[in-house]
């Protein structure tokens, strides 16, 4: 049983129950992006066109490694906040939407995985 | 709190101005326009007998062009594009390079062919044009340029600006 009281409860969460966390996750997100996309036009710009071994000299670095996985983190994060409303305000049949709305949160799950484990191996040289 | 729930009248003046207090179909051609339309469709001739005025899609004839809504979409489309492209090529380029020199290789070659930069080009254009429309959103958000005219503004700005990075970043990756 909890201790809090009924009106605090739902107090400020709205019709949709979730209160503001969905807009507010959004603009965090994007605040962090914003900053690491200076360092992906940086890393962009310098590695378009590289060879192999510049690539994976650049990207072993522990700098750049925790970079990519910050990245990838608020990157994944903010797509799938993105690709939810997109199938919300579209995709109207229930089941449907539902799949679509599993789908994206598992992939942008597993692309955020995927994208660190990658850049563990590059800095650890596994 | 209640009051926290009821748009400020603010908030009511930005909402209207977003989304066109003039738009042309109310005005009478405009209107002739629509009807004649619904009723050349057989489903909807019932409908346009009740007379009831409907919303038609923001982007269509019977607006008139505005900044806004268009940025409004484009910026939904980037991030999408952006979403279900980009990310995947980020993604992908960073899985070969922890594979192996060959996949690496091949998979540059792919960014190198004509397709490759045409995507990559497209990109680096929907990057920056999110990246500013997204930085337009941050100050609305925090309250500041939200007078008509500074919302313009900005909006040609973004555009212009985007631009201007995409041209600056594939001028420097080539």
């Amino acid at each position: 049983m909890s201790m809090q009281n009924p009106l605090a409860r739902v107090r400020g969460h709205g019709s949709s129950g979730g209160g503001s966390h969905h807009w507010r996750a959004q603009r965090y997100s994007s605040l962090l992006l914003l900053l690491l996309s200076v360092w992906l036009l940086w890393v962009g710009v310098c590695l378009a066109g590289a060879d192999y071994a510049t690539a994976k000299a650049t990207m072993s670095s522990p700098f750049h490694a925790g970079m990519a996985i910050l990245l990838a983190g608020s990157l994944f994060y903010h797509t799938q906040l993105g690709l939810q409303v997109v199938i919300e305000d579209y995709v109207h049949p229930p089941a449907l939407e539902f799949a679509l709305q599993l789908i994206v949160r598992l992939a942008c799950l597993v692309a955020f995985l995927i994208s660190a484990i990658a850049a563990l191996k590059l800095t650890l040289g596994a | 709190m209640i009051t926290s729930l009821i748009l400020t009248d603010m908030q009511i003046r930005f909402l209207a101005l977003c989304l066109n207090l003039e738009p042309k179909w109310t005005r009478a051609s405009g209107w002739m326009a629509l009807q004649s339309q619904l009723v050349e469709n057989p489903r909807q001739a019932k409908m346009s007998q009740s007379k009831r005025p409907m919303s038609p899609y923001m982007l269509g004839s019977y607006y008139k062009f505005q900044i806004t809504s268009l940025l409004s979409i484009l910026n939904r489309l980037t991030g999408i594009f952006l979403s279900l492209v980009t990310a995947p090529i980020l993604l992908y380029w960073l899985v070969t390079l922890a594979t192996g020199e060959q996949s690496f290789m091949a998979f540059s070659e792919c960014l190198g062919g004509v397709l490759g930069k045409l995507v990559m080009a497209v990109s680096v254009f929907c990057f920056s044009f999110h990246l500013f429309c997204g930085i337009r959103h941050l100050i609305w958000d925090a309250g500041w340029m939200m007078e008509m005219p500074q919302v313009r503004m900005s909006g040609w700005l973004a555009v212009i600006a985007s631009f201007v990075l995409t041209a600056i970043v594939l001028g420097a990756g080539l």
